[in-house]
């Protein structure tokens, strides 16, 4: 069977043009998105383009309704790689409850805060996302932004958990140092925006590296069809998992037939971290069964989930709001009847967004010299062509 | 014998306690074996009742079944620094953080807001890092030492308790030990919640045993221990408990060299602890009474003073015990 594709010059010829608009105005009609580097480009904005359902408007965790992400970015001298990333389900998350389930794929990392979501299913606290070193320092930075936004708390007002998961990114940080403060973590707080979301070497993302490319931040969303409620579902990854030749790309090996540009020394670090959202109303039972899907499309892009590596998944629905301390609240449930789409939903956002961090994270020079080179995606063409797929 | 947990051969426990006006609180830290050790790992079962709010370090613990850290008790705000001080110790037992014995490091926040002020964050990074460094085998010093200094329980002063006892087990002489953070709970069902509560009043038990276990039976160990307080504590609102259990056989050590091996232990089958898991019931009941006995008066938060449990509704509680 013969695929129609553009050529290689005219794909370099394509990506050559954007690079010359300013970043904002480049984004196409496929995929709307704010970039940290001129020249780093999303999935889809390569031609590539996976699954059927359509995606969200800003094809990120936060084309579910409410949802905000922020970043802050510590990249300073040769030694500092680091940040934090941060996931508000709404405004208001201690006071307005969500419904949460969570999925321990490889049990090697953390997130703090679990004993909310396996006890009583509910998240009362954002999501951080940072290096492990730093797990400590956040935890405390957000209960300092707890006990200043909510005065009631240790007072009349129980003490929340805050959430924090964590990747280890010492290949490019220096871990020990760690670098991070309650400002940092305030500033990230105050970042929190819906809209496009940053992606790559930024927040939480700064120091990681994935199937031995830079890795990071990424983001992707689904849309359900209407006759299933027309829900978003989104999600946002911390990627720092694999090894090169596990790397697979709409099926394709991408890894074997990229064997340079190999990590320059310093040790390999693993995990990768999971957030997904939607407004479709479920309970955690429901919502654990999206974690399931999310490690699919984990599956797809290679991952093995090695012994090494924490690969932890979490999912909420903003569609189940519980008010604080409410003795009884009137919710409404998702038909398991009807949860296939949403399961594939979840799948083919995880393998998206996972794919957009390597996409848009830049080559990357830390700790000792230690470098993650970027994938280079002028290359993805040629190989996707390989092996006969469509680059529309 | 010291009826302490501490009477489980390597394991050592360190007290941190910060009083001052508003600011009643502490950490305590039990750790399983001796630092000189490197690289082990044990294996642990949990279990939790109740609106149970937090413990760090619970994906490794509960996907693999192994821990390696400290066990740090201290209050819910407390957490995050107690974490990064472990963090600390971590790299400085080895720069490879996550492969050596303090990560994940297992950290238990417990609601110690009606003696403390929470919002004060006093005890710092280098309070609980020392307090590791000098934690030894002694017996317990206090009920009001560590994260005992802020707790209530039965709506009296609760605290930190110890027990321990011998048991002879398969022809062989063993011994359990076990700690708790006596907080919340009410003497009576249906009893309407003492006005000496904290918002969310956590009990802690941590179940230490040089019986070689295996996680399932960790776990079964866990729930039998917490179920032994059952019988002297009811649930008042908010109230979680936690049962964390080890055991210092059968541990993983030398995982990290570069060779394939198998490690020997033992699996002792579980149909026949019945014994083993009625000991460690009865461990947790002494381990609350000597909690309520030797704790002390404490004036604290908005000038609230909480007296030790009268002697003669002591008695009634473990009379019928």
């Amino acid at each position: 069977m013969i695929y129609p594709s553009i050529s290689r010059r005219k794909f370099l010829k394509t990506i050559t043009a954007a690079i010359t608009l300013p970043a904002i105005a480049s984004c196409n009609r496929f995929t709307p998105s704010i970039r940290s580097s001129p020249t780093r480009r999303r999935l889809r904005e390569l031609g590539i383009n996976l699954g059927t359902l359509p995606m969200g408007k800003w094809n990120a965790i936060t084309d579910v309704a409410g949802v905000k992400v922020g970043h802050y970015t510590r990249i300073e001298s040769s030694d500092i790689r680091t940040g934090v990333t941060v996931v508000f389900p709404n405004d208001d998350i201690y006071h307005e409850n969500v419904t949460a389930g969570r999925f321990v794929m490889n049990g090697n990392g953390e997130i703090t805060g679990m004993g909310s979501v396996d006890q009583r299913g509910l998240l009362q606290s954002p999501i951080f996302l940072t290096d492990t070193s730093n797990i400590g320092r956040v935890m405390n930075g957000a209960m300092t932004w707890f006990l200043k936004t909510y005065p009631e708390i240790g007072d009349t007002a129980l003490t929340p958990v805050p959430i924090v998961a964590e990747t280890f990114g010492a290949f490019l940080h220096d871990s020990a140092g760690r670098h991070l403060n309650d400002e940092h973590i305030l500033a990230a707080i105050n970042n929190a925006k819906s809209g496009p979301v940053l992606e790559g070497a930024v927040g939480g993302g700064v120091g990681m590296v994935c199937y031995d490319f830079k890795g990071g931040i990424g983001t992707a969303s689904r849309v359900l069809p209407a006759s299933h409620g027309g829900y978003a579902v989104g999600v946002l990854v911390q990627a720092n998992h694999g090894d090169r030749e596990q790397l697979l790309i709409d099926g394709v090996p991408v890894g074997k037939e990229i064997q340079d540009l190999q990590l320059v020394e310093g040790k390999k670090s693993k995990s990768i971290i999971l957030i997904g959202a939607t407004d479709a109303p479920m309970i955690p039972a429901q919502l654990q069964r999206l974690c399931k899907r999310m490690a699919l499309g984990l599956a797809r892009t290679g991952a093995i989930s090695s012994h090494g590596s924490g690969d932890l998944l979490l999912f909420f629905s903003t569609g189940v709001k519980v008010k604080h301390e409410a003795l009884m609240t009137e919710i409404e449930i998702f038909n398991d009847e009807w949860i296939t789409r949403a399961h594939q939903a979840a799948m083919e956002a995880a393998e998206e967004a996972i794919l957009n961090a390597l996409c848009m994270a830049e080559t990357t020079v830390g700790i000792n010299g230690n470098t993650a080179f970027a994938l280079p995606i002028e290359r993805l063409s040629t190989i996707m062509k390989k092996y006969g797929r469509i680059i529309e | 014998m010291k009826n302490s947990i501490t009477d489980v051969a390597g394991i050592h426990v360190g007290h941190f306690t910060l009083a001052a006006g508003d600011v009643q609180t502490g950490v305590t830290a039990i750790l399983p074996y001796p630092l000189a050790v490197r690289n082990r790992k044990l294996f642990i079962g949990s279990f939790a009742s109740g609106n149970w709010n937090e413990w760090t370090g619970l994906h490794v613990a509960q996907d693999f079944g192994t821990f390696s850290s400290p066990i740090v008790l201290c209050n819910s705000t407390t957490v995050g620094i107690a974490y990064d001080a472990l963090i600390s110790f971590g790299h400085e037992r080895n720069e490879d953080l996550p492969i050596d014995n303090a990560w994940p490091p297992i950290i238990i926040g417990i609601d110690d807001d009606y003696l403390n002020d929470l919002r004060q964050r006093r005890v710092t990074h280098d309070n609980i890092l020392q307090m590791i460094k000098q934690a030894n085998n002694d017996a317990m010093v206090n009920s009001n030492a560590g994260i005992g200094r802020g707790l209530c329980a039965l709506g009296a002063k609760g605290g930190v308790g110890g027990s321990s006892q011998m048991i002879k087990w398969a022809e062989q002489n063993f011994t359990l030990g076990l700690l708790i953070a006596a907080n919340g709970g009410t003497k009576t069902p249906n009893e309407n919640s003492s006005p000496v509560v904290s918002i969310t009043p956590s009990l802690v038990l941590i179940i230490a045993t040089d019986i070689p276990m295996l996680p399932e039976q960790l776990h079964q160990l866990a729930e039998a221990a917490l179920r032994g307080l059952d019988s002297a504590i009811h649930l008042n609102n908010g109230t979680q408990q936690l049962a964390l259990a080890f055991s210092t056989s059968n541990t993983i050590d030398g995982a990290f060299e570069e060779r394939f091996q198998l490690f020997k232990k033992r699996l002792p089958a579980s149909e026949r602890l019945a014994e083993i898991f009625a000991t460690a019931g009865a461990c947790s009941r002494a381990a609350l009474r000597q909690a309520l006995e030797n704790a002390e008066t404490v004036i604290g938060r908005k000038g609230r003073q909480v007296a030790p449990l009268p002697r003669r509704e002591l008695e009634s509680i473990f009379k019928k015990l």
